[in-house]
């Protein structure tokens, strides 16, 4: 009877404990289960570093949101640090808009993404 | 060349007398003193001050200064630091340090006014901003008998004591700082009053904001507000961040006008004057290429000029001559004396005798402020000899440090000295070895201790500040434990999670074992507590606080602790929309609360309870909850849950009640209670309550379809809400000021307030989003945008918990469908499913909705109206709302699709007046929000 939007998320595993969310298609309601799935597939590889990649996003709508919100407390309970790029400039303000970047720190680039991540992952010279 | 001398400046005197006329006319100003370290900004504002009070006979000044070691970790320390002056008897030599002994004598003659006015309009301060037993004791029991007010005063500072032992007693922001104001405001009708805040990059957020909120209400006052900071550190932000001063200036400016002097922007031709102004403040006989040097040395900077003519006089190189003329000796060698201000410091502290330079050495561990009985402490000395040393010596010989007076923290007294300039305490402290400044940190700590004995919440955040820089970590964190409930209780939520955040990194660091766990519960659950006020109770930060914390319970086999972090876990999962988890904690701390007869647990456990059931479209169980709280709600007793937990149990589970009446098919008497609401909140007094308040009445407005109304209520709750601050619900107000906009022709703005409305509710973690987003496709259905609506719509179907509105959001559904042709069997199935769904919900109200579109719906397809006689009879069950829109509705399609034999008859009786939409009359109060 109703349309349900399509969204896809792949899994790229990185080095350093970082796994990549490539997420494609529309972020509502509906991507619940394929995030879900693809966020626990992450968590079994035991990634300590979750980037989210926006560049293929076509739609977010406010439930996407919300959907980000649970990813960050599921991850919070595990203490894994969540983070996002390629974003679009209208998305990137919907995330200021909320201050979600404050819990997400957002990259341009996976490239920009992985390098900062890769720099968390290294012991502190003393 | 005398101490305190002052010289020229006079453009920036001038200034600061311009403000200060325009105060005594009645126009309150506010003024900013700003310019690097040594520049002199405390110098010219004391200088101000006493040429004031030389002109004026009335004018009085409180002072407050900023704390740079724990400034920002104590919160309101400079608005306490000036309450206290005005409302403590202070000995002129005490406060000599401060302004000057004739403002103390002014304070004394307006110290039982200032008491009475406090306990009058500002009575949330009394153990908050000064403890009630200082009050007590500085007017002395017979004035207060005397002027009749002293029972109230007392009952004041006892009340304040018991609610001192409880640490979840929070004070609100909002109410500390209208307090506040309307003290000042009110003693400055009798008193003109310099209000000077000293050192503001070091401030405290609540006390910027308090600065703000105090420099917006100044009109008809005689209040002149003088800040002073240091623009080089405000540049440098705080935490990564703008530093918070920045926007406080930035928005005074915009109202006031410019009011900064910025001592760092003076003409060198000042700079000029200025060394000579004090070079001839005494008999000197020193010429021009001297003045030059001086100031090529200097570059005219306060601090370094005076400094460095005191230094030339130590070293000898300016004698006098027999005449007592200044003049240079041969020995002046300018290549040899310091260039930077630090320097001259620097010679000056080596030229000190060893004791007073150890004695100095401890005071700069404590701080630009410095208790004498500490070092006393700390050097192992007499307090006395200390106190003589640190007068006599120290401060009249050497002019290092000053008296600042007494200060009463909790019931210990303390004499309080200050370095003269701030430069001395940093080259001091920068001069210790890193072994020795965790030493004296280490003995300052355990002298603090002993001087306060048990009773050390005063002085928490120094003790905490203390232990930490010695690496005592166990104490450090209880101390940051200590602080952080008591910036709770003032509402410096933001200040509390920085204090409990650092004592769980510090916890971290003990062993393990059952006595670590016992603290890291404490400091989570005080923690969720302050996130929770700060980012609502849905978001993740608080939910991992509690999470932690309630693995903590686990572990210690579930102390007193548990009942309330399970309580909290039950307002998330609520939040969260996660129903039926809420339903199970809230039913355990029920349990709990019953066993231990504790009322407030009982009443807030049913209403997590009631919420719950009510979004589960549980009506009769919801109502028997919600029900139980009124029955056992007591605003005598229960009122401070308000400030507890955030919102007010009364005015929520009345609200709720009032929103399954109008479910239920009653709304006539779910606006009954509506008002009761409204009531309610405003005896309450409580913005959170009041703003709560406002949302639900919009929200019935927009059930029974008044949009006007609707859109009113949701403005006044977006001003309440903007106002205090309440994230959550400001996305609640902007989907109905939205929905209402939509409806009354301009869809694209109510779509755009929707739209953001509803990013912001689903950011701040929050479930409970299924009326919001059928909002969200009705908006697109009046803007004719059938895809879109549709996909708003297909969202609200996505399967949750939360199944209350699903009726309603079935009949938009087909009503979207039906926008275009061919889709009227799939629309007919929904609007079928939506009324019996409404029928077996008992939801009379949304079921009538449902058959009335799906009659149109079947009559306009021309066939015989199936559901016409379930219509009729659903009609028939309301006793009352007979004018409102939806009742309208469906009269008239019966009356059009029925034979006149079998037309239904308005319930009405005749003689009772038709319900009206209501227009909104804001009160005065309303509209200043």
């Amino acid at each position: 009877m109703f349309q349900r939007p399509t969204a896809k998320v792949n899994v790229r595993q990185a080095s350093g404990g970082t796994c990549i969310l490539d997420i494609e298609g529309e972020l509502t309601a509906f991507a619940e289960d394929a995030l879900m799935a693809a966020y626990n597939q992450a968590c079994n590889a035991g990634s300590h570093n979750i980037i989210l990649n926006f560049e293929s996003l076509e739609y977010m709508s406010s439930s996407g949101i919300g959907l980000l919100v649970t990813l960050l407390i599921r991850a919070q309970r595990r203490q894994q640090r969540l983070m996002a790029c390629g974003l679009s400039d209208h998305y990137q303000h919907i995330l200021e808009l909320t201050r979600l970047n404050e819990a997400i720190a957002m990259y341009p680039t996976e490239e920009q993404a992985l390098g900062m991540a890769r720099a968390l992952a290294q012991p502190v010279s003393s | 060349m005398q101490k305190h001398a002052f010289v020229a400046r006079e453009h920036e005197l001038a200034e600061l007398n311009r403000c200060l006329d325009r105060t005594l006319s009645g126009a309150g100003q506010v003024c900013f003193v700003s310019g690097q370290a040594g520049t002199g900004k405390t110098a010219l504002v004391r200088h101000f001050v006493q040429r004031a009070q030389a002109q004026y006979p009335d004018v009085v000044v409180a002072q407050g200064t900023c704390n740079a070691q724990i400034g920002a970790g104590d919160p309101y320390l400079p608005f306490r630091e000036a309450l206290t002056m005005l409302t403590v008897e202070m000995t002129a030599q005490q406060a000599a340090g401060k302004i000057s002994p004739e403002n103390t004598n002014r304070l004394r003659t307006v110290l039982v006014r200032s008491v009475q006015v406090l306990v009058e309009v500002a009575p949330e301060l009394v153990g908050l901003f000064v403890p009630g037993a200082s009050l007590v004791g500085a007017l002395g029991e017979a004035v207060a008998k005397k002027v009749g007010w002293m029972d109230r005063l007392d009952e004041l500072a006892e009340q304040k004591a018991k609610v001192g032992a409880m640490t979840d007693v929070v004070a609100e922001q909002s109410r500390i700082f209208e307090q506040y104001t309307a003290f000042v405001r009110q003693l400055s009708n009798e008193i003109p009053l310099i209000l000077f805040l000293d050192d503001l990059q070091w401030a405290d957020s609540p006390s910027l904001n308090l600065f703000f909120h105090l420099g917006r209400h100044l009109e008809n006052s005689r209040i002149l507000l003088l800040g002073a900071f240091r623009p080089d550190d405000v540049a440098l932000g705080r935490r990564g961040e703008r530093h918070p001063l920045e926007p406080v200036v930035n928005e005074l400016t915009r109202y006031h006008g410019d009011v900064t002097i910025d001592l760092d922007a003076i003409p060198e031709e000042a700079s000029r004057a200025f060394v000579a102004t004090l070079l001839d403040s005494e008999s000197n006989c020193l010429d021009d290429p001297f003045r030059e040097s001086l100031y090529h040395q200097t570059g005219g900077h306060a601090l370094f000029t005076v400094e460095l003519l005191q230094t030339l006089k130590e070293r000898g190189d300016l004698v006098q001559n027999d005449a007592g003329c200044w003049v240079e000796s041969t020995t002046l060698d300018w290549s040899t004396l310091p260039s930077r201000v630090e320097g001259v410091i620097e010679e000056r502290i080596a030229r000190l005798p060893r004791e007073l330079r150890e004695m100095l050495e401890v005071a700069s561990v404590q701080g630009e402020e410095f208790n004498a009985e500490v070092v006393a402490r700390v050097q192992n000395m007499a307090e006395r000899e200390a106190i003589w040393l640190l007068s006599r010596d120290l401060q009249r010989r050497h002019r290092l440090v000053s008296a600042s007076g007494l200060v009463q923290l909790g019931r210990v007294r303390l004499s309080r000295y200050h370095f003269d300039h701030n430069l001395f305490q940093h080259y001091l402290y920068g001069s210790l070895a890193e072994a020795e400044r965790v030493y004296l940190h280490r003995d300052i700590g355990q002298a603090l201790e002993d001087l306060f004995a048990g009773k050390t919440e005063p002085v928490a955040a120094r003790l905490a500040h203390h232990f930490e820089q010695a690496g005592v970590p166990a104490k450090a964190a209880a101390y940051r434990l200590q602080a952080g409930n008591l910036a709770r209780r003032v509402s410096a939520h933001r200040e509390a999670a920085d204090h409990l955040t650092r004592g769980l990194e510090l916890a971290a660091n003990l062993e393990s074992g059952p006595e670590r766990m016992q603290l890291e519960l404490d400091l989570q659950v005080s923690l969720g507590k302050a996130l929770l006020a700060l980012y609502g109770y849905a978001s993740p930060k608080v939910d991992r606080a509690f999470t932690c914390a309630r693995e903590l319970c686990r572990a210690l086999g579930d102390p007193p602790q548990l009942i309330q972090v399970l309580l909290a876990q039950g307002a998330f999962h609520l939040m969260r929309g996660d129903l039926k988890a809420a339903q199970k904690d809230a039913g355990q701390v029920l349990g709990l609360a019953q066993q231990a007869g504790d009322s407030r647990l009982i009443l807030t456990s049913h209403l997590i309870s009631g919420a719950a059931a009510l979004y589960l479209a549980e009506y009769d169980e919801a109502r028997e909850h919600l029900e139980n709280v009124v029955a056992l709600y007591d605003p005598s007793q229960h009122r401070d849950l308000a400030h507890q937990q955030g919102q007010d149990p009364g005015v929520q589970a009345l609200a709720f009640l009032s929103r399954i009446r109008w479910l239920q098919g009653y709304p006539e008497q779910a606006l009954a209670e509506c008002a009761k609401v409204d009531t309610l909140s405003r005896e309450l007094d409580h913005p959170y309550s009041s703003t709560v308040a406002a949302l639900h009445a919009s929200t019935l407005r927009a059930w029974v379809r008044w949009w006007p109304a609707c859109q009113d209520h949701a403005q006044r709750a977006l001003g309440l809400a903007r106002h205090g601050g309440f994230e959550m619900r400001i996305a609640n107000a902007m989907v109905l000021h939205g929905i209402a906009t939509a409806h009354q022709g301009d869809t694209g703005q109510g779509l755009d307030e929707l739209t953001e409305g509803l990013f912001l509710w689903e950011a701040s973690g929050a479930g409970l989003v299924a009326f919001g987003r059928a909002c969200l496709a009705e908006a697109h259905w009046l803007a004719r945008n059938q895809k879109k609506g549709l996909r708003a719509s297909n969202e609200s179907l996505y399967p949750s918990e939360e199944v209350w509105w699903l009726p309603e959001q079935y009949r938009l559904h087909a009503e979207l469908l039906l926008q275009a042709p061919g889709a009227e069997s799939e629309a007919e199935v929904l609007l079928r499913r939506a009324a019996d769904l409404a029928r077996d919900q008992k939801a009379r109200s949304l079921e009538l909705r449902a058959l009335t579109s799906l009659v149109r719906l079947q009559s306009q397809q021309k066939q015989k109206p199936g559901e016409l006689d379930r219509l009729a009879a659903c009609y028939q069950q309301f006793t009352e709302g007979f004018d409102l829109p939806d009742l309208r509705d469906a009269r008239s399609l019966l009356e059009e699709l029925r034979p006149p034999s079998n037309r239904p008859p308005s319930s009405r009786p005749q003689s009772a007046p038709a319900l009206r939409e209501e227009s909104l009359v804001a009160t005065q109060e309303e509209a200043n929000v």
